[in-house]
């Protein structure tokens, strides 16, 4: 098993003080929370001592010791993996209590100063769990996180929360939503897998064919991908106008069809080109002693080039997937639904926390397929090299 | 067992082999010598067909090869070279196992000859089977890989530098395993290498080979019995010619029956001239007692018998 990427000492060290600072500025320097009279305007900021009182200058305390160097790291994870739910319920509890009394479309927002401190909270913690030893520590903040994350939701913590609130009054929509977004990305994924993989195979094969797909590939990732979205419609009406039976067989010119084609197109050149690499990455003296050995051509691939490919193959993977998953993003605008038709939605009526409830799940759905894949690429590697 | 007629070369527009006429008998192990560049690993790999030839016919067992199935003729020939080439994935029986594999041999049977071929390589005590070719030395990893060359009992074996990149002791090793394997097996080896000691001390039989062609072949001591051409004499005799010639010969072939000197020391009868004067040369004499392996004495070998009587 691959040893986590760690920063140098010296690296480390800026990187974990600097993560303090900012939880700090986050607490004492920009506004933890903001009430507004309505979803739509902005609201007037409080600061984090303020809002959470005493509990503030705990959390402050809570960071400057998770970056002190003399904490052992298993020490500075536990508070950070139990500080960080902590804090997030001390700002549900803060939001309920300055609702108390005020008319039901009061609203209560996160603001900067909460988002900033959440990260360098994060940031932290994964710094200290890179240095953290291997196997079950590496995994168990997540876990514990998401975990408490889903009691204090369960508990209706959170519910003073806008952020909940937005999402609470369209939870059908957005649980739909999330599902249609993966499913897209999958289907995107699926696609682009579909023609890559010859098309690596045939590059693999001949350099005039690496170069002209390369070139092609290349291309794709030039044109802005909104730009790719709106050149399709047109293209995809005018290919149904000319063959009707497309429409028949499910085609449309809006909807999944665009996004699909154009997701696909742009996470071809991530795994085309893992694909090219994978299949050349063997030993050449092994391939050498396959083919004097009385290997065909194929079997050569499938029991040498394959299996030695796939560390390099996993990796373009991942990259391609969480591509996709983002990209999806943008089939919102073209009626293919996912996430980011609510992002979209959030940004047509200026309201700020709608956004994030498209957003936040399109976030952590790609670091969560970003960690799948790379347990897939570690295990990958064990094999071979 | 091999025959090459006529057979040429070319590479990108350069000949690399010219008209190259010469045979390899059934049982022979035959080295193909020269400097780097001179085509000895294009002849060879002309055997199994990883280099085809612009025109002549090379063939195998009496058949044109470029009429065989390419696979299936590398199957039938045991390959090994210097860069070994062993599958990192796969663990060592599985790299031994791969021709028997590729010929459909049932499970246990490949186990069995796995087994059979890592003791045959001296590598059975080691308890190597089930490790990956990462974890071995250099000299292991070429034993594996001549291990994996004979696997599926190839009556012909191609070998291209097989000892090149390991150390002088493990180097040597490798060679006197490969000549008790040579005499317990008696298959046609075609062994590339640039170390005319190496070809010399393994090889029935050498070619020479300059520039693409082959400018001599026989048997080693014909080769270092004079005349030959200047080059020759310079590749296969290096600065020692008229020594590397004596390092062939037996010391029967100078004795003389009378017996020594009772102070004269003694030399086996299975020494080589070349001991027997290197021996002299320690001792401070002239003269040598002969004796048989079992201590009797045979006849006496002398100094000037050595130098003017030699065949």
């Amino acid at each position: 098993m691959a040893a986590p990427e760690r920063p140098a000492p010296g690296a480390e060290a800026v990187l974990r003080f600097g993560a303090a600072a900012l939880a700090l500025f986050g607490l004492y320097g920009l506004p933890w929370l903001s009430i507004a009279p309505n979803r739509l305007v902005l609201g007037a900021p409080l600061g984090a001592a303020d809002a959470l009182g005493f509990a503030a200058h705990a959390l402050a305390l809570l960071a400057a010791v998770a970056a002190w160097r003399g904490i052992p790291d298993r020490v500075a994870s536990v508070l950070l993996t139990l500080g960080i739910p902590a804090a997030l319920g001390a700002t549900g509890f803060a939001a309920a209590r300055l609702l108390e009394g005020r008319p039901p479309a009061v609203r209560v927002m996160l603001g900067g100063g909460f988002w900033l401190a959440l990260g360098a909270a994060c940031l932290l913690l994964a710094l200290r769990r890179a240095r953290g030893a291997p196997g079950w520590r590496s995994w168990w903040p997540a876990a514990t996180l998401a975990l408490a994350c889903a009691a204090l939701w369960r508990w209706g913590a959170l519910d003073a929360l806008s952020l909940v609130a937005e999402y609470r009054a369209r939870a059908d929509r957005v649980d739909a939503a999330l599902l249609r977004h993966l499913v897209l990305s999958a289907a995107a994924l699926g696609l682009a897998a579909s023609f890559a993989v010859p098309l690596g195979w045939w590059a693999f094969r001949s350099a005039r064919a690496e170069a002209a797909i390369g070139g092609a590939l290349n291309g794709v990732q030039v044109v802005p991908a909104l730009a790719l979205f709106g050149l399709l419609i047109p293209l995809l009406s005018a290919l149904l106008g000319a063959a009707p039976w497309l429409r028949a067989a499910g085609l449309e010119a809006i909807g999944a069809a665009p996004a699909l084609l154009t997701v696909s197109a742009y996470a071809a050149l991530p795994l085309w080109r893992s694909v090219v690499s994978g299949l050349g990455a063997a030993d050449p003296a092994a391939v050498a002693a396959a083919r004097a050995m009385g290997m065909r051509d194929r079997r050569i691939a499938t029991e040498i080039r394959v299996p030695l490919g796939l560390p390099v193959f996993a990796a373009g993977l991942r990259v391609a997937a969480v591509q996709c998953i983002g990209l999806a993003t943008l089939g919102g605008l073209v009626g293919a639904g996912g996430l980011g038709a609510i992002v979209f939605e959030g940004m047509a009526q200026f309201a700020a926390d709608l956004i994030l409830v498209g957003a936040l799940p399109i976030v952590a759905l790609a670091l969560g397929a970003d960690a799948l894949l790379r347990g897939l690429e570690a295990r990958a590697g064990t094999r071979g090299a | 067992m091999i025959a090459f007629e006529g057979v040429s070369v070319d590479f990108a527009g350069s000949r690399v082999l010219h008209d190259v006429h010469f045979r390899v008998g059934a049982g022979a192990l035959c080295a193909l010598v020269g400097p780097s560049g001179s085509g000895k690993s294009t002849l060879l790999r002309l055997v199994n067909r990883l280099v085809a030839p612009s025109s002549g016919t090379v063939r195998v067992r009496g058949k044109d090869v470029a009429e065989e199935d390419p696979a299936r003729l590398r199957r039938s020939i045991g390959y090994a070279i210097q860069s070994v080439g062993l599958f990192p994935h796969r663990t060592v029986a599985q790299n031994i196992g791969t021709v028997p594999r590729l010929l459909g041999w049932e499970k246990a049977r490949i186990a069995a000859r796995v087994e059979e071929l890592l003791a045959l390589v001296r590598l059975e005590a080691a308890g190597l089977a089930g490790r990956y070719p990462a974890e071995l030395s250099g000299g292991q990893a070429q034993r594996v890989g001549l291990a994996r060359a004979l696997a599926a009992d190839p009556d012909i074996l191609l070998m291209d530098e097989p000892f090149g990149a390991v150390d002088p002791i493990a180097r040597r090793g490798l060679r006197a395993e490969l000549r008790r394997i040579h005499a317990a097996t008696g298959k046609t080896v075609l062994l590339v290498t640039h170390d005319p000691g190496e070809a010399l001390e393994l090889a029935t039989a050498l070619a020479v080979l300059r520039d693409g062609r082959v400018v001599a072949s026989g048997s080693a001591l014909e080769l270092l019995a004079a005349p030959v051409d200047g080059f020759v004499r310079e590749l296969i005799g290096g600065g020692d010619f008229g020594l590397r010639r004596l390092g062939l010969l037996p010391v029967r072939s100078a004795m003389d029956a009378e017996p020594p000197p009772p102070d004269a020391p003694a030399i086996d009868e299975a020494a080589t001239l070349l001991e027997a004067l290197s021996r002299m040369v320690e001792a401070r004499s002239g003269v040598l007692a002969v004796r048989s392996g079992a201590g009797a004495p045979v006849g006496s070998v002398t100094l000037r018998a050595v130098v003017e009587r030699h065949p």
